[in-house]
């Protein structure tokens, strides 16, 4: 019978489960159950990933590269994201008319923009940057537009009813309002980002970011460089959901009582 | 000395079919001890129409959860038939206030949902389940989903559901509670006639009065948490028991006249909404 | 009965007329010449590709276009399969029981955000360059939605149908599969609707990145290499069509002889 609430995480937690498995890994790779050529052993993706580090911290330059693109598109994605959603909510109208040109660019993958990208744009930061943009500027436009779409009708007529204008109605009422909706956006965003970034730098990053590091990696049979790879990718996604996002509910959403579900 | 065997008729008929002895229940709210039933003393007779009532919160679910099997009392026991109750069982169906249809079954196989537990054949078992629709007057509505039902009709299906597991003791936690007033006297009226073909112990629970003596056979009534019985009332009139007759008016006086103080006293105990609290 | 008429047809109307305006604002852009014709074809120019790929035949007489097609239809199918079965069995597990729930969360929640492509290339050192280095790729990326998804609809029933179940003889193991299954299944079907998602893109990255010799990303990728943006436009086109078709014809049909059948309805996010 189901009567335990949600599991609270606590570090330890969190950490054990991981730790048993990294164990378990170690041990059958040290055994030779698994080839090791084929599957790295935890201790030789760590050593990898410290000899990464000197004499030249190339990984932690390829992290940065990588952080700086997510984080330019995730910008401009997200900002010109809500500027379209917004009043593609407000206005009924607009809402009709571009609505399904929105359902079927969401339903593109973003990595299919990207030869588009390269015939044009080229290999470098540029393409992955836009990229990104492509990524999660359709997903934030959408949760914009259905928060302020799904704005309770009577708060709307409250606020009229006291002499609001469209405008103050705008700001005051359907923006607030449509936060939680844009906030669950935005970090469903940050994994839509990541998803194109990895890929983008796959096809078209040339010689630097995480992505690229994955995928030349393979041309060398380098299995410990492409299990780093996917290492720091978990770790920084892990990461910019938790403090990124977690930070941004928590002072604002939570403290209004309107907690989003995961 | 009779024989054994007539001791054992003579047993069957006065002993109780649910014995609850000294039964305390306390559980934890919030990280407080919260007790909700104590020195509880009950004995539910054989094939009678038992009707526990009681002010909001005071345990009466409680109660019929540890006769169900889905709780162990904090000290006390809880007898059925003689045993220790272990868990829940077939001998001990239970019908909820909110049903607990399942909503991807269409009536029939709702009905038949207990009977295909019991490793019936599937041919067997849809026949039973039949007799059954029929039983609550239901036919038509084989073939329909719970959703589509109206709350009158969802209640039958949960009665019928139940009763085809041929339980020894029937438990009802405020069934009609959610039915509207009409609704409400037709399905006592429904629930009386099909007692009435089909003997078994009854235990119900609920918040009215009027239905209470409307039902029962016998009529526990308990104080405010910590639940304990106040007081019986035994209400041996004739079925249909219509309001104008004095003796009903009489009855109800006195079921009521022990519970207004403890209901009293319930709204002065600076307490939350307690109606799902109880479990 | 022409009320009911009359309104499917606007339904229909709702999204035929903003996307032909679409289509119609980009073949005036387009010829204009504004935009390089480098970047832009025209909407004319991709379907003209699409057709040209539709004709061109193989050897065997099949057409390529349909070849792509079904090749990546093929892939996420057999993708999806595999997720479906190891992940909604994994979810039961979790929601049956707290343990394995505590102990499979950490390990769920750091590998799921990264993502399907991600694994590309070292499946293609364990797998090759063709279908199953695809398939893997695209099961794991719709495991994780279905997993969580299940254990949460498992997590989530009302114990009282749990408790009903109890009282009318049925163990444990019954419990399981004729209440708790069929109950968590407004979230099973959420998650099935993610994981089609996520499955087609990752199958369709793969595809793109890996040097397979079929599907819609590989024909994606031949547009650049032989700089033919048409047959990029083109590609794109048929990506989306695909996918929307297969939501269709799957995940809604399901949802409607099941969840909605039943009056059962998944908390809704987005």
């Amino acid at each position: 019978m189901n009567n335990d609430r949600e599991p609270s995480r606590n570090a330890i937690g969190f950490a054990l489960p991981l730790l048993i498995v990294a164990l378990v890994w170690q041990l059958v790779v040290s055994i030779g159950l698994v080839d090791s050529s084929l599957v790295p052993s935890p201790w030789s993706i760590g050593r990898t990933m410290l000899g990464l580090l000197s004499p030249e911290p190339l990984i932690l330059s390829y992290l940065v590269t990588s952080l700086y693109r997510m984080v330019v598109g995730f910008v401009l994605g997200s900002v010109i994201g809500i500027l379209l959603g917004v009043p593609l909510g407000a206005s009924g109208g607009l809402h009709k008319a571009l609505k399904p040109i929105l359902d079927f660019f969401i339903s593109v993958p973003t990595i299919c923009w990207v030869p588009l990208l390269l015939i044009s744009v080229g290999m470098g930061d540029a393409t992955v940057i836009i990229a990104v943009f492509l990524g999660c500027v359709f997903p934030v436009t959408y949760s914009a537009m259905n928060g302020v779409r799904s704005t309770r009708k009577d708060l709307v007529w409250a606020a009229r009813g006291m002499g609001a204008s469209s405008s103050r109605v705008l700001f005051a009422v359907l923006l607030p309002a449509a936060l939680p909706s844009v906030i669950t956006g935005l970090r469903l965003a940050v994994g839509y980002s990541w998803r194109a970034l990895v890929g983008a730098e796959m096809l078209a990053a040339a010689s630097s970011g995480i992505g690229y590091m994955i995928y030349a990696a393979r041309a060398f049979y380098d299995v410990n460089v492409m299990f780093a790879g996917l290492v720091l990718i978990a770790l920084a996604g892990l990461g910019m959901d938790y403090l990124v996002m977690g930070t941004l509910e928590r002072r604002t959403i939570q403290k209004w009582g309107a907690v989003t579900k995961t | 000395m009779g024989s054994g065997h007539e001791d054992m008729i003579d047993a069957k008929g006065a002993a109780a079919a649910i014995e609850i002895a000294r039964v305390r229940q306390e559980f934890c709210r919030d990280g407080l001890p919260v007790v909700a039933l104590d020195s509880l003393d009950l004995s539910i007779r054989h094939n009678e129409f038992t009707v526990v009532v009681g002010p909001s919160g005071c345990g009466k679910t409680t109660l019929l959860y540890l006769m169900a099997g889905f709780e162990k009392p904090t000290s006390g026991r809880v007898l059925v038939h003689g045993r220790e109750v272990e868990g829940p069982g077939r001998d001990r169906g239970i019908v909820f206030q909110d049903l607990a249809l399942f909503p991807w079954r269409t009536v029939l196989g709702n009905i038949a949902f207990g009977l295909e537990t019991a490793r019936m054949k599937r041919e067997d078992a849809l026949a039973l389940a039949r007799e059954y629709v029929h039983l609550v007057g239901l036919e038509g509505f084989e073939k329909a989903y719970p959703n589509t039902l109206s709350g009158g009709m969802k209640q039958r299906v949960a009665l019928a559901r139940t009763l085809a597991c041929e339980p020894d003791v029937l438990l009802m936690d405020e069934p009609f509670g959610a039915l509207d007033v009409q609704t409400r006297r037709l399905m006592q009226e429904e629930l009386v006639r099909i007692w009435e073909t089909r003997r078994k112990t009854v235990v119900f629970v609920t918040h009215s009065v009027s239905e209470a003596v409307y039902l029962a056979d016998t009529v526990y009534v308990l104080t405010a948490r910590p639940g304990t019985v106040k007081g019986v009332v035994h209400v041996d009139l004739p079925r249909p028991r219509e309001a104008p007759d004095p003796m009903v008016m009489a009855k109800r006086g006195e079921v009521l006249s022990l519970l207004e103080s403890e209901v009293r006293k319930t709204h002065l105990m600076q307490t939350r909404p307690l109606d799902d609290a109880w479990r | 009965m022409s009320a009911f008429f009359r309104h499917r047809r606007l339904a229909t109307a709702d999204w035929v007329v903003p996307i032909v305006a679409l289509l119609a604002v980009w073949e005036l852009i387009s010829r204009s010449g504004i935009v390089d014709p480098v970047l832009l074809s025209s909407p004319t120019a991709a379907v003209g590709a699409l057709f040209d790929l539709a004709e061109t035949q193989t050897g065997d007489g099949y057409s390529v276009l349909l070849l792509h097609v079904l090749s990546s239809v093929g892939s996420l199918a057999l993708a999806l399969l595999l997720a479906v079965s190891v992940g909604v069995t994994v979810g039961i597990l979790m929601g049956a029981s707290g343990r394995v729930y505590r102990f499979l969360d950490p390990l769920l929640t750091v590998l799921m955000p990264i993502p399907g492509i991600a694994w590309a290339p070292i499946f293609m050192l364990w797998f090759g360059f063709g279908m199953p280095t695809i398939i893997a790729a695209g099961a794991l990326a719709a495991f994780f939605p279905l997993a969580y998804n299940t254990a949460t609809g498992v997590r989530s029933i009302d114990s009282r149908l749990l408790m009903a179940a109890g009282s009318m003889g049925a163990g444990r193991r019954e419990v399981l599969l004729r209440v708790c299954v069929p109950g968590a299944a407004p979230s099973i079907l959420t998650g099935l609707s993610l994981a089609f998602a996520r499955g087609w893109r990752t199958v369709i990255a793969v595809e793109m990145v890996s040097a397979s010799l079929w599907g819609l990303g590989f024909m994606i990728m031949e547009g650049r290499e032989y700089l033919r943006p048409a047959h990029i436009y083109g590609g794109i086109i048929v990506v989306g069509i695909v996918f929307l078709l297969l939501e269709w014809l799957v995940v809604r049909r399901l949802e409607r002889t099941t969840v909605e059948r039943w009056g059962m309805r998944a908390p809704v996010e987005m």
